[in-house]
């Protein structure tokens, strides 16, 4: 525990909450916030379009996690907790995309291209898959 | 004592600590650390998908910038709006019930219970259906013939109603927990003594606020 509070009694609580003034200043900040976002939204910054939306929905989310969330406060082992899941995420995201994003240097050839899927799958939306157009134009043949 | 507290509530069943718990701060912070945990969990079931949103949104750039066009930006700045207020409702709630502030306490959870499904009203009932009409769908399920310029735009809507559908899931087991909470509400277990599942249930909340406040720009804004 962060806080060090003095209680006697083992059986309830007894905190002051911090003043309302504090919440309705992060809710006005996260209003604002969400304003920026979708207003810069209309600029194209090229490379930095999805970098820059991201910036702005970190400090939002540090908003929240800081006085909505209580960590700020609370600390300790919950920010303990917190930073290792971000870690976890950070080592699963980092290499993944670092495979992705080198495939052009070790294949010149094929570059980053990677197939996930087969022609005609799903339908309409790569074309028709090759046996069943060839099925089609059998039909087609037929009925004529 | 900073700031005003109202005399207990009439109709207060006061806390009793469990046996397996020294102080009622331990069962505070164990209950809140514990949560923290689940969060982190939480945390990693969507940093897989938003891995797999940023894979593939670098396979295809053009895909997710022509197909993010397609979703309404007002209704996902009013729902971000939505979510964000609602967040302000649960720390207010467990402000007053700090403060002894009963009324106010039950006002602020109904209002976010409310708020709650103000968001998925919007969600299924006005974001939707026009989705399905059109067939920008999923997969297989994909209909839609106004993509055709772009390889693979089945893609984007696969991410799209996975990521908004699983935090649409949290949102109605976050609807079921705040109405536990008003339910303990009527019945006089929360006050200034004894407030901790609203604590947890908040970190949920804001949590489910977090997740949005990601999924808005990348799949809304971002193109």
């Amino acid at each position: 525990m962060a806080q060090h509070h003095h209680n006697d009694n083992p059986h309830e609580l007894d905190h002051d909450p911090l003043p309302a003034k504090v919440y309705v200043g992060v809710l006005a900040s996260l209003g604002l916030l969400t304003f920026i976002t979708v207003w810069i939204a209309q600029f194209d910054f090229g490379v930095w379009t999805v970098p820059i939306a991201m910036l702005v929905a970190t400090i939002k989310a540090s908003l929240v996690i800081m006085y909505f969330m209580n960590l700020k406060q609370d600390g300790g082992m919950n920010a303990v907790a917190f930073f290792a899941g971000l870690f976890f995420l950070v080592i699963f995201a980092i290499p993944t995309l670092w495979d992705r994003e080198t495939r052009d240097v070790l294949d010149p050839d094929r570059g980053g291209v990677v197939e996930h899927t087969r022609a005609g799958f799903p339908p309409q939306v790569n074309g028709t898959a090759p046996a069943a157009a060839e099925k089609a134009e059998a039909k087609e043949v037929a009925a004529e | 004592m900073s700031q005003q507290v109202a005399v207990s509530p009439d109709k207060v069943i006061r806390h009793r600590v469990g046996h397996h718990w020294p102080h009622v701060e331990l069962e505070l912070s164990g209950a809140k650390l514990g949560f923290w945990i689940f969060l982190c969990t939480e945390l990693l079931m969507f940093g897989g998908l938003f891995v797999a949103y940023t894979y593939f949104r670098s396979l295809y750039p053009e895909t997710f910038s022509e197909a993010h066009k397609t979703l309404s930006i007002p209704l996902g700045t009013l729902n971000t709006g939505v979510l964000i207020v609602s967040s302000f409702t649960v720390v207010m709630a467990i402000r007053s019930a700090m403060l002894n502030q009963r009324k106010a306490m039950l006002g602020y959870l109904y209002a976010t219970l409310l708020l709650a499904a103000a968001f998925m009203v919007i969600k299924l009932g006005f974001e939707w259906p026009p989705k399905f009409a059109k067939g920008t769908l999923p997969a297989a399920f994909y209909t839609y013939d106004g993509l055709a310029h772009v390889p693979k735009p089945h893609l984007f809507y696969g991410l799209y109603f996975v990521m908004t559908g699983l935090h649409g899931l949290h949102v109605v087991i976050g609807m079921g927990l705040i109405s536990w909470l008003i339910y303990l509400g009527h019945k006089g277990v929360l006050y200034r003594g004894y407030y901790t599942p609203i604590e947890i249930v908040g970190l949920y909340w804001h949590f489910v606020d977090l997740i949005w406040i990601y999924l808005f720009p990348l799949f809304y804004l971002a193109g």
